[in-house]
Parts: C-alpha cells; sequence; structure tokens
C-alpha cells in the first residue's frame, strides 16, 4: 500500500530491497517467512485474498505468495522506473500531477 | 554470426522469458537508473549502456571461444576438469572475468563511447559474482553447465536470454535467473554506497 501511495523514490527503493530480500527468503526457504506471522483460525491471509481478487483458479498456498511477491516487485520496479524518468525529463503536462506529491 | 531468432517472440518462447528472465533483468535496469539518478546523463543513456553491457558479456564469452585451445587462458584455465587446480583454475578465471571489465574500461576511455564507469563496475559486479560464486562454486543453472558439458563449447555462452536470442542455446530450456538476486542487490548496494 505505501507503495502505491509514496511518490518518493528513496521510500520505493527502500521498500524496493526489502521485497528483493522477501523474494531471497521465499526462493532459499521454499515459503515466504511473512506469510506465517498472518496465519490464524479466522482471517485469510494475505497472499489468500490477493489471489481470489485476481483469479478464480485454486493454487497453492506458496504459489499465492510468489504471485503477490511478484507483482509487488513489479509494482515498484515500474513506478521507479517511471518516476525517474519523468522526474528527469520533467514533462510539462506530467508537472501537475507530480509536483504536489513530491512538494 | 549474429542470427536472430526470430521465433523468441512466439506465444511459446515469449512467455518463457517473462517467467525465468524478466524480473531480474528489469531489476538491473531500474537500479542502474537509481545508481545514476542524481548525474547529469539521461535514462536513455543509462538503458543504452546497460544494454550494450549485457551484448558485450555475450560477446566477449563468445569471443574468447574462438581462440584455438594452445593458446586460450580461458579453456586451459576454466574449461579443466582437474579437481587438484580447482581453486587455482577459479582464480585465474576470476581475474579473466574481471579484465573482460577492465578492457571495456580501457576501450570506454580511449574511444570515448560514453558509457558510465559506475555502469560497467556495477555490471561487471553482477557478472563475475555470478559466474564465479553462483556458476563455478554453487552450480545454479543447468545451462552454464550444459556450455561446459558441450564438446566444443560452441553453446550457452550466457546471458541466457541473449542466447536464445541469437540461437546459440543447447537446448530450448531458460534459465530460471532468481539465483542473480543476491548478485543483483548487492552490487547495487555496494556501488550507491562507494559512488
Amino acid at each position: 500500500m505505501t507503495a502505491l501511495l509514496s511518490s518518493n523514490i528513496n521510500v520505493l527503493t527502500f521498500l524496493l530491497v526489502v521485497m528483493i530480500l522477501t523474494k531471497i527468503c521465499y526462493w532459499m526457504n521454499g515459503c515466504c517467512f511473512l506469510t506465517t506471522y498472518e496465519k490464524n483460525d479466522y482471517f485469510s491471509t494475505t497472499p489468500q485474498l490477493f489471489s481470489k481478487i485476481i483469479t478464480n483458479v485454486e493454487l497453492n498456498e506458496t504459489d499465492m505468495e510468489l504471485l503477490l511477491i511478484n507483482v509487488g516487485i513489479l509494482i515498484l520496479l515500474n513506478k521507479i522506473f517511471w518516476l525517474i524518468l519523468l522526474s528527469y525529463y520533467r514533462l510539462p503536462f506530467l508537472q501537475k500531477i507530480i509536483q504536489p506529491c513530491s512538494q | 554470426m549474429f542470427a536472430i531468432k526470430w521465433s523468441f517472440f512466439d506465444k511459446d518462447n515469449l512467455p518463457k522469458f517473462f517467467e525465468n528472465h524478466f524480473m531480474e533483468m528489469l531489476m538491473v535496469y531500474v537500479f542502474s537508473l537509481l545508481l545514476m539518478r542524481n548525474t547529469t546523463t539521461s535514462p536513455v543513456v543509462t538503458l543504452v549502456s546497460m544494454f550494450f553491457l549485457f551484448f558485450y558479456s555475450y560477446f566477449i564469452h563468445r569471443i574468447i571461444h574462438m581462440i584455438p585451445k594452445e593458446y586460450n587462458p580461458h579453456i586451459l584455465f576454466h574449461h579443466n576438469d582437474n579437481k587438484n587446480d580447482y581453486w587455482f583454475n577459479w582464480i585465474i578465471e576470476t581475474i579473466i572475468n574481471v579484465m573482460f571489465f577492465v578492457t571495456l574500461y580501457l576501450i570506454n576511455v580511449f574511444l570515448n563511447l560514453r558509457i558510465p564507469n559506475i555502469l560497467i563496475l556495477y555490471y561487471g559486479m553482477i557478472y563475475v559474482s555470478v559466474h564465479v560464486v553462483n556458476y563455478s562454486i554453487f552450480h545454479f543453472g543447468d545451462n552454464h553447465r550444459n556450455h561446459h558439458l558441450d564438446p566444443i563449447q560452441k553453446c550457452n555462452f550466457g546471458p541466457d536470454t541473449f542466447d536464445h536470442f541469437f540461437n546459440t542455446n543447447c537446448n530450448s530450456n531458460y534459465e530460471n535467473f532468481i539465483h542473480m538476486l543476491p548478485n543483483i542487490l548487492c552490487a547495487f548496494l555496494i556501488i550507491e554506497y562507494i559512488k
């Protein structure tokens, strides 16, 4: 959620590093360590909620986690990519949109 | 020499590229933009330089395999199965890999190619660490092993994306680049710290 709201490149870079570390842990352990803190008898975990939003296909827990991690990283990469391009070229028609956030 | 395999873009192969390579390659490009953020270098120059560096690492490995075996340090030391000399060969291969990028740095200085030196260092760290640590020590990825198993060593030069694009892959297997994440992240953090 912070990644969607913030337009500060330093914040986004920090979140990207955290997400990459999460993916490295997922690759080493075969599951996401963050999901273990969410598991309970009543509420769904974030990967379950997210995977049900985007597909009706029944996925196993680890695939749901991988889906969420990959989408998170892609959002951050795309956002940083476009913010850097926009901040360098200073496209006039976009200044109105990005300036209030950067101030 | 560089015959492009256009089937790389068809609906059977392109999803494999997105599944195995896309995110790590995008990450390398975005980190390179972040490294060049507070400089006068434009993002387009940065992206073109990074593409050139990817291509250079593929090209230099192909070139070095054209040198006759008797005088080729890469084949004499790296494609050597003698287990007793493993660490000696490993050090020599590390130096050879570093020299790939030192050569590029010198070409860049003398010919004024305008490739930012930070990017040469950044990509060089990723390339060398993936080759000498991930492939040579931990043996991640079957594709590089196939390069060594091939009797004439004419396939899987790496990076795997370029092998598929230029039709120099040993088989249709796409290497999963996920093992490169620690290398990419460490290279970025080190360069960000020292620049």
